[in-house]
């Protein structure tokens, strides 16, 4: 088993399906058999084990399921595994907010897991405030498309670049919704190094994209950090209620 | 849902099922045992296409959409095909790789014969996009321009002459012409061939090197606005040392040493 593998386990395991059990009460409390929720997963194309474990725990099926992997030699991989939808491409382009994107005839889903953890990219500098810039566009859409619950789980790996909070409060900002009053650079330190710090500023920025779209999240967010000696992968979990 | 029981199949079918199986595995092995590490790097650089959708895939609306991910899919099964000993089958995926990546230089600016094509209207009168000699194809001014930058280097370089003589090579299998039989006196079921996936090998390097130059050509405005190293990433697919002169000059990519 890859050490990728096991650090997802780890999450899937102690995070995110105990968070789907959750959502899934909440959204459908009289689907007692199988909740036969929809979810969005990123994946790394090496395996759907999230999907998998969620089936076997009668909450998703993969049929109803969407993947997304950077290549067309991972989708290949995940269609294997009879995934309703596999869509590829790279998640950091804003690509799928353009009309043709086939997740847009797919959204809402009842889970979004945002597990950038799985996905490919040169980018090193940045990626952790395109991720977060990510979460609030995916975000903005399960609102657009009227969906009051759903769960999401949203993964970044923690790498030793700063973090540039600034750069995450114009853009969000730059992304205006009625009555919102907008981020101020001041609220955060504007170079952040520390793993603590950056932590906490995923946190905080998570908590703010959900209140800025009226969503509030049920029982507050549950965070996991896993690592190996390659790699730290820093996750949150919230069920969000309009 | 109906559930698979190899007992329950009749019995021809239950044969076929069997065999394919059984020769399927072995070809796999028997292959990846000596070409594991060549497989590998053709996966590799077949991610190059990945770089071609996301550059062209939005930009050329359902043309781009439908006919980049059959030309992923005609190299990648190629790939497949050869892995089982299927040299014949895995030779016919490389010319419909060519001809698709033909067609989308075409239809990406001709939209409205695209949708004729797809409706199956016989407009073109049973030929294709590259009929008469690439008659379209050489006349455009990005490939006019690249075989001027090289004659005036030394090298005359006729990039459809190049594709013509693979096509016709590629065009044997779909044919079958006698070199290309998957059987042999002493053999009927198809098998690992050490010189026979060499061949392929040549072939698949060859397409891939003519398939990104044609795209190159073909879409030289959206290969100008990419980064420079993604830039030099498909250069250095496009052909040997003459023909990336050639483009550096023509189109052209300015930038210290070689690729």
């Amino acid at each position: 088993m890859s050490n990728s593998t096991r650090l997802k386990d780890e999450m899937i395991d102690k995070l995110w399906l105990p968070k789907a059990r959750e959502v899934s009460s909440i959204i459908y409390p009289k689907r007692k058999k199988h909740a036969r929720m929809r979810m969005l997963t990123l994946s790394d194309g090496l395996d759907v084990d999230e999907v998998i474990k969620l089936e076997e725990a009668n909450l998703v099926t993969r049929e109803d399921s969407v993947a997304w992997v950077s290549s067309m030699n991972k989708r290949w991989r995940v269609e294997a595994e009879n995934i309703g939808l596999v869509i590829d491409g790279h998640v950091y382009d804003t690509s799928f907010l353009r009309p043709s994107c086939p997740l847009l005839v797919h959204i809402p889903f009842d889970i979004l897991n945002l597990d950038f953890g799985s996905q490919d990219t040169d980018m090193n500098e940045g990626r952790t405030e395109t991720e977060i810039i990510i979460l609030e566009k995916f975000i903005r859409l399960q609102q657009e498309n009227s969906k009051p619950k759903f769960l999401v789980i949203f993964t970044v790996p923690i790498n030793s670049c700063e973090l540039d909070s600034a750069r995450v409060v114009i853009e969000s900002n730059a992304m205006r919704v009625d009555g919102w009053v907008g981020l101020r650079s001041d609220q955060f330190p504007q170079h952040i190094n520390e793993q603590s710090e950056k932590m906490d500023f995923i946190q905080a920025m998570t908590h703010s994209v959900v209140g800025k779209y009226g969503y509030s999240c049920s029982n507050g967010f549950e965070q996991l950090l896993c690592s190996d000696s390659n790699r730290i992968l820093f996750s949150v979990a919230g069920v969000l209620v309009r | 849902m109906a559930k698979f029981n190899i007992d329950r199949l009749p019995r021809l079918s239950r044969s076929m099922f069997e065999s394919q199986s059984k020769w399927g595995d072995k070809n796999w092995k028997d292959t990846l045992k000596f070409h594991a590490r060549e497989i590998n790097t053709l996966l590799d650089d077949m991610s190059i296409f990945d770089l071609w959708k996301k550059t062209l895939g939005y930009g050329y609306g359902k043309v781009g959409q439908n006919l980049l991910p059959e030309i992923y899919m005609d190299v990648y099964v190629s790939v497949h095909f050869a892995c089982m000993g299927l040299y014949k089958q895995s030779h016919v995926c490389l010319r419909a790789e060519l001809e698709n990546a033909l067609r989308l230089v075409y239809f990406a600016v001709h939209s409205v014969e695209y949708g004729w094509w797809c409706s199956g209207k016989d407009f073109f009168k049973k030929k294709d996009v590259w009929a008469d000699d690439y008659r379209y194809f050489r006349q455009l001014d990005e490939v006019q321009k690249f075989q001027q930058a090289c004659k005036d280097d030394g090298h005359k370089v006729d990039v459809f002459g190049t594709v013509r003589n693979l096509y016709g090579k590629l065009s044997q299998y779909v044919h079958t012409g006698p070199t290309t039989f998957i059987t042999t006196p002493d053999r009927f079921a198809p098998k690992y061939r050490k010189p026979e996936f060499g061949k392929w090998l040549n072939a698949f390097k060859e397409t891939q090197k003519c398939i990104n130059l044609i795209l190159v050509l073909g879409f030289t405005e959206d290969f100008k606005k990419l980064t420079l190293p993604k830039k030099k990433g498909i250069l250095k697919k496009t052909g040997d040392k003459k023909v990336k002169k050639g483009l550096r000059k023509s189109i052209p990519v300015k930038f210290v040493g070689a690729i």
